[in-house]
């Protein structure tokens, strides 16, 4: 009996789970966190969509696509007005995504972003 | 038993005779008597019928009974342990970045993830249970005398073993109360002077900082090196125990050793019925939270080291104020050093039973007196 229970949780167990669920979390290191000064952006690669990661302030951290919404341009960062901006048809995202003006249709995609070790981590 | 075995051999030959041409099958079986499964010794240069019927003929003091059932517990446990932390190792990832997210998935996603971990988790914190019950027992009768000596060194060599398996294994999740606490424990190995820093810098925890390097090799500890060392002290401490032959109290008799083999066995049937009965009733009943993911840059207030380790953390704070850390470390290292070796000094001729079990209270208290004020502190 006890074989049994032990045979049916073993085999339940070993058997992956279908959520498809990467068990490795999908995080890209950005560098270290004393390089990056307050106010200041990071263009991150990955894929067909960069990321920017902006020190807002000593230890708050924000990470947005850097493709505008409108027609993919690639955003800048402004450093003065702490806004991106996207040099295709002039249009704005303040530091949450949210659009400024221009004609972009909806908000930047965020991403979830903290500080382990000292380092940089974006989850992708 | 030599006419039953008799009997079947003289039919056709079975797949044992079949084997045993081809197999040492009398040695792996002496295997169960190396760890205690099996009560007598068996011949392992003779068939294994044989040398079965052999043993079977010498008596035997009825074994399987309380206190000498703590090793065979610790046995049972361990292997416990080895079935539940091979299944989590089928998931787990011992990267920074992926140890919080992979355990995380062995409990929420994996059919019985959780109760594999629940039964890992009360799997170690019996098995340190019994290695330190095993230890205060012989300290309490003092059974370490010549020519006990090694069975005292092994058991209290295992318990330190078992206290670093712990240890290692708490730290792998990477959750903020495991981090912490195992982060407490090494400063407590640093408090050591040089030999302290220097275990650090083999672990690759630079300072008390679990980096990457220094979790895989956690990892590496946890789940190879220090499995293969307690295996390999079990062994040496019934090694020790059929060379030296176990202490027949005077009110036990000698059984007849094939009753007393099935006594055994019956015991042994019984003993792990309750010990898993047990373990699964903890391991369901009494859930273990899982803490948000650690950040090492944030200190997470009033986490102290892990609850064996209370003592020594008292004692390192205790004497804060008079002592330098590097001195606490060093009478730290030198009275286990002492208790290690204790069978070498403390040779004093007779001391009444009594005595030895007042002394044994005395260590005791003042062990949970440091212990609480350890948990005080933290």
């Amino acid at each position: 009996m006890w074989g049994a229970a032990v045979a049916w949780i073993v085999v339940s167990f070993v058997r992956p789970p279908r959520s498809g669920h990467s068990f490795a979390e999908r995080v890209l290191r950005v560098g270290s966190v004393d390089e990056l000064a307050v106010g200041q952006a990071r263009l991150v690669h990955h894929g067909r969509e960069p990321i920017f990661v902006v020190r807002v302030d000593e230890d708050r951290l924000v990470a947005l696509a850097a493709v505008c919404t409108h027609l993919h341009c690639i955003l800048r960062f402004d450093r003065d007005s702490g806004a991106f901006a996207c040099p295709c048809h002039d249009g704005a995202f303040d530091l949450s995504g949210n659009v400024l003006k221009g004609p972009p249709p909806r908000a930047l995609n965020r991403y979830r972003v903290e500080i382990r070790l000292g380092e940089i981590y974006v989850h992708v | 038993m030599p006419e039953r075995s008799g009997s079947k051999e003289a039919g056709k030959p079975t797949v044992l005779d079949w084997l045993s041409r081809r197999l040492r099958l009398t040695e792996i079986f002496s295997l169960l008597s190396s760890y205690g499964f099996y009560p007598a010794e068996v011949d392992t240069r003779k068939p294994l019928a044989e040398a079965l019927s052999e043993a079977g003929s010498k008596p035997w003091p009825s074994y399987a009974r309380w206190p000498r059932v703590l090793s065979l517990i610790v046995i049972a446990l361990l292997m416990v342990e080895f079935i539940t932390g091979s299944l989590m190792a089928l998931y787990y990832l011992p990267t920074p970045e992926s140890a919080y997210a992979s355990t995380g998935a062995i409990l929420r996603e994996v059919d019985f993830g959780q109760l594999i971990r629940q039964i890992h988790f009360w799997g170690a914190q019996a098995l340190l249970f019994v290695l330190i019950a095993r230890v205060v027992r012989l300290f309490a009768r003092r059974a370490y005398g010549p020519p006990r000596e090694l069975l005292w060194v092994f058991a209290v060599l295992l318990m330190f073993v078992g206290f670093h398996l712990e240890l290692t294994g708490r730290a792998l999740p990477m959750t903020a109360s495991g981090y912490w606490s195992a982060v407490r424990a090494l400063e407590i190995v640093q408090s050591v002077p040089i030999l302290g820093p220097a275990t650090l810098s083999v672990l690759g925890a630079d300072g008390t900082f679990i980096s990457d390097v220094a979790l895989i090799r956690f990892y590496l500890l946890h789940a190879a090196v220090l499995p293969l060392l307690a295996v390999a002290l079990v062994y040496l401490h019934f090694s020790t125990l059929r060379t030296v032959g176990i202490s027949a109290r005077s009110t036990e008799q000698l059984v007849p050793g094939d009753s007393a083999s099935r006594l055994h066995l019956a015991n042994i049937a019984i003993l792990l019925h309750v010990a898993l009965g047990v373990l699964i009733s903890l391991a369901v009943l009494a859930t273990i939270p899982f803490d948000p993911p650690a950040d090492p840059t944030v200190t997470v207030p009033g986490i102290g080291p892990p609850w064996y380790l209370l003592a020594p953390f008292g004692f390192l704070e205790w004497t804060a104020n008079v002592l330098p850390r590097w001195a606490g470390g060093l009478v730290l290292f030198l009275g286990f050093a002492l208790f290690v070796s204790l069978p070498s000094w403390d040779r004093s001729p007779k001391r009444s039973r009594t005595m030895s079990a007042l002394l044994a209270s005395v260590f005791l208290v003042l062990w949970l007196a440091l212990s609480w004020y350890g948990a005080r502190v933290a």
